[in-house]
């Protein structure tokens, strides 16, 4: 399956372009999302993954084709 | 015919709109970089009420990002606490770690460090620090709080004319400021103090109301009450989960702001508190060290903050967007929040109203 990801906020980015198309087995979880990214499980916990607006769970699944969001809020003010 | 300063902010939310901002009553928390800002673009809008929260006092390293004060502000505070009355904290490094600090510096009564941009300076401070290179014994390492220094012969300072065509000689000594402790029994001043005068200077119309409290879950109900909507302008994310429980509970609506880096992110709550805070962003966020920050950001956070403040205020409409910004990557996003079923905060009235999933 496909997944189209764009980041969102002070995130460690794996790749200079704002989002990209990346290859998951199917039925892959945001979990699995997640480890592909090369995220930890201690910054995994600090990502919110959005699926049009809405936010998924780690063992959300995702859906092939779709587009989401990974975002960390930025703290400073 | 009455002049009307609102003439150009007319056009965009028509009488009605205007009146409507005139009437309403904001509540900002946070006197710092984003809220000098958005207090600045409210309170200039014409805001009828702007109550401000913050029990900060003015530093240095605020000047750089905190619109709403100047060096002006900081010299009584900082004369009387972070340096010395007379400026005798300048200090001259000389190979090393050891900070020479003369007695007395009266330069025009003006900042040192300021001043030291001019070639003026800098060959007075050369100067000076050949005098003080004569008087070893002088030298201060720091370890002392003994700042009683022998008189010493200060020359006069140089004449005005010949700043300008000459190139600064080449600099022998860098100096920096000797970070001292404030002084006992001088109360510092509070930031809100002098925000709180800036604001009534720009708009007599607007009844801006100063707190120099932290926001908390007690004083919340008082500070909230009568506030037609509330201006996060913090900087720590933990207190924007706590503010969310509140303003849902309270049926208040919020507009988030946040940066780090060159990036603003900002996004709004309306009073049915659905999506909240904790439906994007959870309820992990843990304490962040404070981020390298690049001034622009939080006056471009600030700046969206006010936009869509005002736009609620006029139209009574305050959409759940995630909005966010970064001029250095040129990166702009937009996301619409949804409200997550699953919400433990704003499911909480849900469940309390017997209403099933
Ligand atoms: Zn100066
Ligand atoms: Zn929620």
């Amino acid at each position: 399956m496909k997944v189209t990801v764009e980041f969102m906020g002070p995130i460690r980015r794996p790749w200079p372009e704002q989002s990209k198309e990346i290859e998951l087995p199917d039925g892959s979880k945001v979990s699995a999302l997640f480890s592909e990214l090369g995220f930890t499980e201690v910054e995994s916990r600090s990502i919110n993954v959005l699926r049009d607006g809405l936010r998924l769970r780690p063992f959300s699944h995702l859906i092939d084709g779709e587009r989401i969001v990974l975002m960390v809020p930025a703290g400073g003010g | 015919m009455s002049i009307d300063r609102y003439a150009r902010q007319r056009r965009l939310f028509g009488d009605e709109g205007q009146s409507r901002i005139m009437r309403s009553s904001v509540l900002v928390i946070g006197a710092g970089a984003l809220g000098s800002t958005v207090s600045s673009l409210l309170v200039r809008a014409g805001v009828g009420r702007l109550r401000i929260c913050d029990d900060d006092v003015i530093s240095l390293h605020n000047l750089p990002r905190q619109l709403l004060y100047d060096e002006d502000d900081l010299s009584d505070e900082i004369k009387a606490s972070e340096w010395f009355s007379d400026w005798r904290n300048i200090g001259i490094e000389e190979e090393g770690d050891i900070g020479i600090f003369f007695n007395r510096l009266d330069w025009e009564n003006d900042c040192p460090v300021h001043g030291a941009q001019s070639c003026k300076l800098r060959r007075y401070i050369r100067k000076l620090t050949e005098i003080i290179d004569e008087h070893k014994e002088w030298t201060w390492d720091g370890s002392s709080s003994d700042t009683t220094l022998p008189a010493m012969q200060i020359p006069p300072e140089p004449d005005e004319s010949d700043e300008l065509d000459e190139q600064p000689d080449e600099l022998t000594y860098s100096y920096h400021w000797v970070e001292r402790k404030p002084m006992n029994n001088v109360s510092r001043i509070k930031k809100i103090q002098i925000a709180a005068d800036k604001l009534r200077r720009m708009n007599r119309d607007c009844y801006v109301e100063p707190y120099a409290v932290k926001v908390s879950e007690q004083n919340f109900s008082s500070l909230a009450h009568g506030m037609d909507l509330i201006i996060d302008c913090t900087d720590d994310l933990p207190f924007r989960q706590t503010l969310n429980r509140l303003c849902v509970l309270s049926g208040k609506p919020w507009i988030y702001g946040g940066v780090n880096g060159s990036l603003a992110m900002v996004a709004a709550f309306s009073g049915s508190g659905k999506p909240c805070f904790s439906c994007a962003f959870g309820e992990e966020a843990s304490k962040q060290e404070p981020p390298q920050v690049l001034n622009a950001a939080p006056a471009l956070c600030a700046s969206y903050q006010s936009a869509i403040a005002l736009k609620a205020l006029a139209f009574q409409k305050l959409e759940s967007v995630l909005w966010t910004c970064d001029p250095w990557s040129g990166i702009t996003s937009t996301v619409k929040l949804r409200p997550d079923p699953d919400c433990p905060i704003c499911g909480i009235r849900k469940e309390g109203e017997g209403v099933s999933p």
